[in-house]
């Protein structure tokens, strides 16, 4: 009895171990895919002396205003900022890396006329101020999708 | 010991096989070097590299070895160079567009790099041919001196400052939808698709937001890309940047548009992949006729290693 109970303790562990050993190895080769959760690219643009590569995201009333400029409450921006990494396979280019922050800025109607909006950070440091981070967040333009 | 009889009636096998033999060495005639008319224009330090490594395959100098006219070995030498040459060809490298010869010359680099380049074959048998950790440094050093930054560069802001003017979401779905020569039709719909990936490219100043279809997310994230499942499809969509000299990077003008589709039985010669690119606003087709798939084909099989695709996500163990 004692035997089986420290057999199916041995296999247990040994399971257990080799279990891990198998999400460790999936871990490390999986690819993650940024989730914007349906939100639009607005744009993209980047710092080499940083060394990030930068993701703004926004829903349908972000994405209008930044191709007219006017604001109305409703707008979502995500600022995703991704480290840059070298494209393994192609020197001459960099690709997004691990995700360095996330900046979060909704708009809402302080009153009839003016429109305001709110600053998170959402993920990983950030410098500058809220308001600082805002106007620069709102003010990129929409690029071209043809 | 074996008997002479046996001997005597080995005797006419010999024979058909030498004359078999000597047969073979009229049945094609050996690859020529024409002349060396516009030869590429570099500074000498890399030529010599280029001379070393390369020219024996893609140039009019190819340099034989006896082994190499004695066929059969001879045919598969004339199919390698002849390959070669159409690809890129040092001895007439100069007829190229300033533009044409910069592509070319960093995809050389990036052969080397990828370890493609020269032919494991060929360099088994001619050794003098492989490249040093400082050749390569060399040669890297140059393609990035041939493709200067222009900081605050005036005609790409201009382009940009245009395009939002008329900026209107002008969506192709009303339209005629552009068709590449290999049959691969644009996409408007790729703007709903998740981005996999964005990148910022040294070697020609552009960028590139790189969208992909459902087909291609799953097969990424649950790691089936090699080879990615028929059906995938990935857009990635180019602009022109700007420069400044405090590091940041704008989108400018757009440039172009890239497509990949995935269909084994469509393009069974590029390991199912169909390109295409369509450039400028108007998205015109790139490509005279279908055979420009095989030049996408033979860059991006640099990156066989994640199913033919460049710029997918990192794998976490790369994420710094």
């Amino acid at each position: 009895m004692i035997r089986m109970k420290i057999f199916a303790m041995l296999l247990f562990v040994i399971a257990g171990s080799y279990g891990c050993a198998n999400d460790t190895s999936n871990d490390v080769h999986k690819r993650i895919i940024y989730n914007a959760h349906g939100l639009k690219v607005i744009t993209s643009f980047s710092n080499r002396k940083q060394q990030t590569i930068s993701i703004l995201y926004g829903n349908a009333l972000a994405l209008q205003s930044a191709k007219t400029g006017i604001h109305d409450q409703g707008e979502v921006f995500e600022l995703v900022t991704f480290k840059q990494a070298d494209n393994k396979f192609w020197y001459g280019s960099y690709i997004n890396g691990a995700v360095q922050s996330i900046e979060l800025v909704t708009s809402y109607a302080k009153d009839k006329k003016v429109i305001d909006f709110n600053y998170k950070i959402v993920q990983g440091q950030v410098s500058g101020g809220a308001d600082a981070r805002i106007n620069s967040i709102t003010s990129h333009r929409a690029l071209l999708f043809p | 010991m074996v008997s002479s009889k046996k001997i005597k009636r080995l005797w006419p096998i010999a024979g058909i096989l030498l004359v078999g033999f000597i047969s073979m060495q009229f049945i094609q005639v050996p690859v020529q070097n024409d002349k060396v008319t516009h030869p590429i224009n570099a500074p000498e330090e890399v030529t010599k590299i280029f001379r070393k490594a390369c020219y024996d395959c893609h140039s009019n100098e190819t340099k034989f070895n006896w082994f190499d006219k004695v066929a059969p070995v001879s045919w598969q030498v004339d199919h390698e160079v002849k390959k070669a040459r159409s690809r890129f060809n040092f001895s007439t490298f100069d007829t190229l567009s300033a533009t044409d010869q910069q592509v070319r010359l960093w995809e050389m680099v990036n052969m080397v790099l990828a370890g493609k380049m020269p032919l494991n074959s060929y360099a088994t048998l001619h050794p003098e041919a492989k490249l040093t950790p400082h050749d390569v440094e060399v040669l890297k050093n140059y393609v990035v001196s041939i493709s200067p930054t222009k900081y605050h560069d005036r005609s790409q802001i201009k382009s940009a400052e245009e395009e939002q003017k008329v900026l209107v979401d002008r969506s192709t779905a009303s339209k005629n939808i552009p068709v590449a020569p290999n049959g691969v039709r644009f996409i408007p719909d790729y703007k709903n698709w998740e981005v996999i990936s964005t990148t910022s490219r040294f070697d020609n100043h552009t960028m590139r937001v790189i969208y992909g279809n459902k087909v291609t997310v799953n097969a990424i994230r649950s790691g089936r890309i090699k080879p990615f499942p028929d059906g995938a499809a990935i857009v990635k969509v180019v602009y022109n940047i700007i420069e400044e000299k405090n590091g940041e990077v704008y989108p400018g003008a757009f440039n172009n548009i890239q497509i990949m589709i995935k269909d084994e039985k469509r393009f069974p010669e590029s390991k199912g992949w169909g390109f295409g690119k369509f450039n400028g606003t108007d998205l015109k087709p790139y490509g005279k006729t279908a055979a420009f798939n095989a030049t996408c084909y033979n860059c991006h099989k640099i990156a066989d290693e994640t199913g033919y695709v460049f710029s997918i996500p990192l794998e976490n163990k790369d994420l710094k």
